[in-house]
């Protein structure tokens, strides 16, 4: 089990479990399964360009490789900003008492660019924040699942359903005055491909 | 450059560009100070792979590990993978000289498969001749941010005049209002969008915001509810 989110508002720490909600396990799913003329089900298997080697699953692996070539253990790796400053690890937030801040506007939370989404069940909550919580504010903490290089953005919300934490990163648009510039190029795909249940 | 038919709740309708919103990239990876990128490699054998070793060593597999190394074959692994072809086999690990029959899946929130069926293809909707239109269905941002996980956004772009009047006005007009539209395709103006062949039916919602800077109009897309899991049994 995943350490919990615990968080500090007005002084008091309350702390959560967190499950992952992902559509499949809401509504269900479907997919697209290859068979074979016996109605069997088919193996996805990759060839290789010069046809030499069938690739079964389980007999790839990812690894990471600097520009001579020379692969590198996971352990040298770091990571740099986008102006070259080296950054430093982000340990995991969870476990670890993280502010609240805000509350903040709606507007933020649809800001964010959602990377997970987590229904939260309360170990203990204080009275300030469950009410809070209740009369529809939202609030803002920092967090990393894992130790890596950057931290995430949370929002703490509820709703008649239950409490949730929703974590990505900030995405603000842009505002467009009448003169704009076209939009970049390669920034109009619609991605996600994946299961198609009715929702509402 | 990808558009939309776009109709107002006025029934005033234009083709719109859009641009999806996307977050900064993430940190580069580097080691010792040099950029680092993920590649693919061979990592073994088909004779190689743990099944096939379990097959030929059975339980005395652990010891032939320590003994032989049977899981490296030297000719292959490490080979990285450049580019390759998807094929397929039966249920006798035979290569398909064919494209096989596709068949659809249907499994409930448990991962239990309720239904088999042949795939339907459905086709897009947000460019053709009938506009995705405005439904009665509106939300204060507040309610919408707490009952929807809006996964995607795409941000509408004028492209002339006539086409900025269009979406700052209901940029405007929605940022007065505190509130998000839903918009939905089809005759009767219920369905969900479809922005490509077989893609994820979207719920949608317009919102607008305006500033001394201009506008801006964020398509939300959403297709999952914040709701609790079912109980597992």
């Amino acid at each position: 089990m995943a350490k919990p989110i615990v968080v500090s508002h007005q002084g008091a720490e309350s702390s959560f479990q967190l499950q992952k909600l992902e559509r499949s396990r809401l509504y269900g799913s479907k997919r697209r399964l290859p068979v074979d003329p016996d109605g069997q089900p088919c193996t996805r298997a990759a060839l290789t360009d010069d046809g030499e080697v069938l690739l079964l699953s389980g007999m790839t692996a990812l690894g990471w490789f600097d520009d001579r070539g020379r692969q590198v253990e996971t352990s040298e790796l770091g990571a740099q900003a986008p102006d070259g400053q080296a950054l430093a690890p982000v340990p995991s937030t969870l476990g670890e008492s993280q502010p609240l801040e805000g509350p903040v506007s709606p507007l933020e939370v649809l800001d964010l660019a959602v990377t997970s989404i987590y229904q939260l069940s309360a170990d203990s909550v204080s009275e300030q924040l469950a009410t809070s919580l209740a009369s529809g504010e939202i609030w803002r903490f920092r967090f990393n699942y894992r130790p890596d290089f950057m931290a995430e953005t949370a929002f703490l919300l509820a709703n008649d359903a239950g409490t949730f934490a929703l974590i990505g990163q900030p995405a603000p648009a842009p505002y467009l005055p009448p003169n704009a510039p076209p939009p970049p190029d390669g920034a109009d795909d619609v991605d996600g491909d994946d299961v198609d249940f009715e929702m509402l | 450059m990808r558009t939309l038919h776009l109709a107002d709740q006025d029934s005033r309708d234009a083709f719109i560009r859009f641009v999806s919103v996307r977050p900064p990239a993430a940190p580069e990876r580097v080691a010792a100070g040099r950029p680092v990128g993920q590649r693919r490699f061979i990592a073994a054998g088909d004779a190689n792979t743990h099944a096939a070793l379990l097959e030929r060593y059975g339980d005395q597999l652990s010891q032939a590990l320590l003994d032989s190394d049977p899981d490296v074959d030297l000719e292959l692994v490490g080979r990285p993978i450049e580019r390759t072809s998807t094929v397929y086999l039966d249920s006798q690990q035979h290569i398909l000289r064919h494209a096989p029959k596709v068949v659809e899946v249907i499994l409930d929130p448990s991962g239990q498969e309720t239904e088999r069926r042949d795939p339907v293809d459905r086709a897009p909707n947000v460019a053709e001749h009938l506009p995705i239109r405005f439904t009665r269905t509106r939300l204060k941002r507040a309610v919408a941010v707490r009952r929807f996980v809006f996964a995607r956004r795409l941000q509408l772009w004028h492209s002339d005049g006539l086409t900025y009047e269009f979406l700052s006005g209901i940029a405007q007009q929605l940022h007065d209002s505190d509130e998000m539209v839903m918009l939905a395709g089809g005759e009767s103006a219920k369905d969900p969008l479809i922005f490509q062949l077989n893609g994820l039916p979207w719920r949608a919602f317009l919102e607008g915001r305006t500033s001394a800077e201009g506008y801006c109009l964020l398509l939300h897309l959403s297709n999952l509810e914040l709701k609790t899991l079912p109980l597992e049994p």
